[in-house]
């Protein structure tokens, strides 16, 4: 029913001399994302600070979902469009209030007067507004406190909006505005989470999955892909890597002492991320790593490895508490996925005693003496890649080298 | 490619491909249809209908076809007359197809009762007799279990059974065994059995059902009247044929193939039994089709899934529900310790496995065995 977006743009006024920039990007993933769920005609303006977005047919709820959550978007008023005279936006208001499904609710109107040319003040045409909607609806009353309905009308230029709905985005920067990360995915509740809160911040992502076939099963791997294909709709299109990992494990098996297992295989990962990241050059790697949560994510831990990453190493979840994890990860719509049962190649390799404060010097002679770095880049090399595009749906691509 | 599955189901035969290729094409009319393409099909299917019957001696029963096994068991099970307090006697072991049509008598008020097992997962025969007494309505008794490979002599003891309650419908699960153990029903002391194509190298989608002729039970499906009323729907001519053919194969050599399927399976395990420490043959009356094995330390899907790395299958537990983790209930039901349920081997063999492949298997599976040594927490 709604033909007419006006999109407001989160945190655009830290930016100063770059706002340009960032206006553009915004654009033009808001863009992107409506020409592959759209299919009628659509025109883009930006108006002041805002994008507006106009179309011959009404936006589906699955494409106003799309664009809610590009990072970036502070909030989007699905509006009508009237010509620059205060009874045409009357009249738009009234048809409106005539459509909502029940007829007992409160209400609020609130202008904004951008065009500052136009003869009526905000103030006047709130009042005349709210008075002749009060005549036209007896029974309904002005809150302007909580109102259930707020009617916002925009005086822009061109044209008034009027708007009873408005969407709140997930706000922050636009995306791929502040970087590039290499993403590791586990399959559990936190990396997809982490993976969220750094798209917010507008990091770009390429994601990673060290696939410990045959120690766990293909139902690992459609796990991550289901994960992934959630996760891309805050990213612009994006790319999967997964990457052969179980017989490597398996041979590191032999050189490492049991209760180094996990932390050394993490370590593996972390380099083997960093080649990664050489390639799609990416700036920095990203974990859904929490403090103390298990043996390898002691401080202790998370120090050694830090030491070993030749890029900065992003945990935006370090001081969340499990419950905080959850309630995010319903909010962003990976729990249902993260809590499906799968084999966890980590509790199969698992020490009885996984090392909690481990010994510097063991860890460098280690670290010296088997860098496998041919091995790793032997499973980079053979990795499996998908293409993520902006509706979420996943393909594979052919291995690149 | 090594496939030691076949107790999950087998390819078609190649004699039974061409027949399904033949029948699908040329003889392709509708059986019921009046004209001399439909009566010729018509004629062959009873030809046939009488081949399963002969070969079993089942002089007493008709022969029915049904879409599958799954099919067979719940016509039966469901299809009896019960009234409140009638019991069904059933292990537990059992395939879901005869223990999840069981369960939802229990709504009608009838008592799903076990049938009590000893410890290898044979039946109690003796407790089993023991607990007959009017209220019992139902045996249901399973040829060769898919889990374990155990056998029973199903005639002999539906005999004992009858002598003590002449009246108890007894219904037999023979989908492992059909075509590969010999079965004289001339006898008539099991009132209806079910048996399967795709597990001897038919095609899927085609079972049939063994049912004394003075028995009545209530279709699942009414319509055309097809196979005595007992199953209406259009017969699946092609596959039936092809069923047949499979059958014939399977069956001609029955003892040969017996013989041939116990060299094979003795020779796995002793080997198995010497080189690996700890290794669990839990199943002692198991049959020489199915060999399971018990691997301490060394989770199953694991093990499936290096093996299939080099192109050898086989099962970690039941086709049907071997995406349950931890915890299985038809295991505990067979006597295996809940420690021990990720660690099950089921390999299954058939009478088209070489000597040759066997050896290969041997040494991949002790090989990866001594790869994955690791595992074995200290």
């Amino acid at each position: 029913m709604y033909k007419i977006l006006l999109i407001n743009v989160d945190e655009l006024w830290l930016k100063g001399k770059n706002r340009y920039l960032y206006f553009k990007t915004l654009k033009g993933h808001v863009k992107d994302v409506l020409k592959s769920y759209h299919s009628g005609k659509m025109e883009f303006a930006n108006v002041f600070q805002r994008l507006v977005v106009k179309s011959d047919t009404a936006f589906n709820e699955e494409t106003l979902e799309a664009v809610r959550i590009i990072p970036g978007i502070h909030s989007i008023n699905l509006a009508f469009q009237v010509e620059k005279d205060i009874d045409k936006a009357l009249e738009e208001s009234i048809k409106a209030f005539k459509a909502m499904p029940h007829q007992n609710f409160t209400f609020k109107v609130h202008t904004t007067r951008t065009d500052k040319t136009f003869p009526t003040t905000s103030m006047e045409v709130n009042r005349y507004l709210g008075h002749h909607l009060l005549e036209n609806f007896p029974q309904l009353k002005v809150d302007v406190h909580k109102p259930d309905l707020w009617l916002e009308v925009k005086i822009l230029p061109d044209s008034i909006y009027v708007s009873t709905k408005k969407l709140k985005g997930i706000g922050g920067q636009p995306l791929g505005q502040t970087g590039h990360l290499v993403t590791m995915l586990s399959g559990g509740l936190d990396s997809p989470v982490a993976s969220y809160l750094m798209s917010k911040r507008g990091c770009k992502q390429t994601f990673v999955f060290f696939y410990s076939y045959p120690f766990v099963g293909e139902e690992v791997l459609e796990k991550i892909k289901a994960l992934t294909s959630i996760i891309s709709k805050y990213q612009r299109g994006c790319k999967l890597y997964v990457i052969p990992f179980g017989e490597f494990q398996k041979s590191i098996t032999k050189e490492v002492y049991e209760e180094y297992r996990t932390v050394i295989f993490r370590k593996y990962m972390i380099d083997c991320s960093n080649l990664l990241a050489e390639r799609v050059k990416a700036q920095g790697i990203l974990t859904g790593d929490v403090i103390g949560q298990v043996s390898s994510q002691t401080i202790g831990n998370i120090a050694l490895l830090d030491q070993i990453s030749s890029r900065p190493i992003f945990r935006p979840l370090v001081g969340f508490n499990k419950a905080e994890i959850i309630e995010l990860s319903k909010e962003i719509g990976t729990y249902e996925t993260s809590i499906i049962p799968h084999d966890d190649a980590c509790s199969l390799f698992a020490p009885k005693n996984p090392i909690i404060r481990p010994d510097k010097k063991y860890w460098d002679k280690f670290n010296e003496q088997f860098p496998h770095r041919e091995s790793l880049i032997n499973c980079l090399d053979k990795a499996m890649v998908y293409e993520v595009n902006l509706r979420g749906e996943i393909n594979p691509l052919e291995a690149k080298d | 490619m090594l496939y030691l599955d076949y107790a999950a189901t087998a390819p078609v035969r190649l004699k039974a491909l061409e027949v399904l290729k033949e029948k699908f094409t040329s003889d392709f009319a509708n059986p019921s249809s009046a004209h001399k393409l439909g009566t010729k099909v018509k004629k062959e299917i009873e030809q046939i209908r009488m081949g399963f019957i002969k070969s079993l001696n089942a002089f007493n029963y008709h022969f029915i076809f049904t879409s599958s096994a799954t099919e067979s068991n719940n016509m039966i099970i469901k299809g009896l007359d019960y009234a409140p307090g009638d019991k069904v006697l059933i292990s537990f072991g059992d395939h879901p197809s005869v223990l999840a049509p069981a369960k939802t008598l229990e709504k009608q008020g009838v008592e799903i009762v076990s049938i009590t097992r000893y410890d290898d997962g044979s039946v109690d025969e003796k407790k089993l007799i023991d607990s007959l007494n009017g209220q019992v309505k139902l045996i249901v008794l399973t040829h060769v279990n898919n889990l374990s490979g155990n056998y029973i002599d199903i005639v002999a003891l539906a005999k004992k059974i009858k002598e003590k309650a002449p009246t108890v419908f007894i219904h037999v699960d023979a989908v492992q065994g059909f075509g590969k153990y010999p079965l004289d029903l001339s006898g008539g002391e099991v009132d209806s059995i079910t048996v399967s194509a795709h597990k001897i190298g038919g095609p899927k989608g085609i079972s049939g059902l063994y049912i004394l002729k003075d028995k009545e039970i209530n279709p699942l499906l009414d319509g055309g009247g097809q196979e005595f009323g007992l199953r209406s729907g259009t017969l699946a001519g092609p596959l039936m044929f092809s069923f047949y053919e499979a059958y014939k194969e399977i069956s001609l050599d029955q003892t040969k193939h017996l013989d041939f399927v116990k060299s094979l399976y003795d020779k796995v395990k002793l080997a198995l039994e010497d080189n690996i420490p700890g290794i669990i043959f839990p199943f002692l009356s198991g049959g020489p089709y199915i060999l399971t094995m018990v691997i301490p330390g060394i989770p199953s899907d694991v093990l499936v899934r290096h093996l299939e790395m080099a192109d050898i299958f086989v099962a970690s537990s039941s086709a049907c529900s071997s995406k349950v983790k931890g915890f299985n209930p038809t295991f505990e039901a067979l006597g295996i310790e809940e420690k021990y349920h990720k660690n099950v081997i089921r390999v299954s063999f058939s009478e088209l496995v070489k000597f040759s492949e066997i050896d290969f298997f041997i040494e991949t599976i002790l090989e990866i065995l001594n790869d994955l040594n690791f595992l074995k927490k200290k």
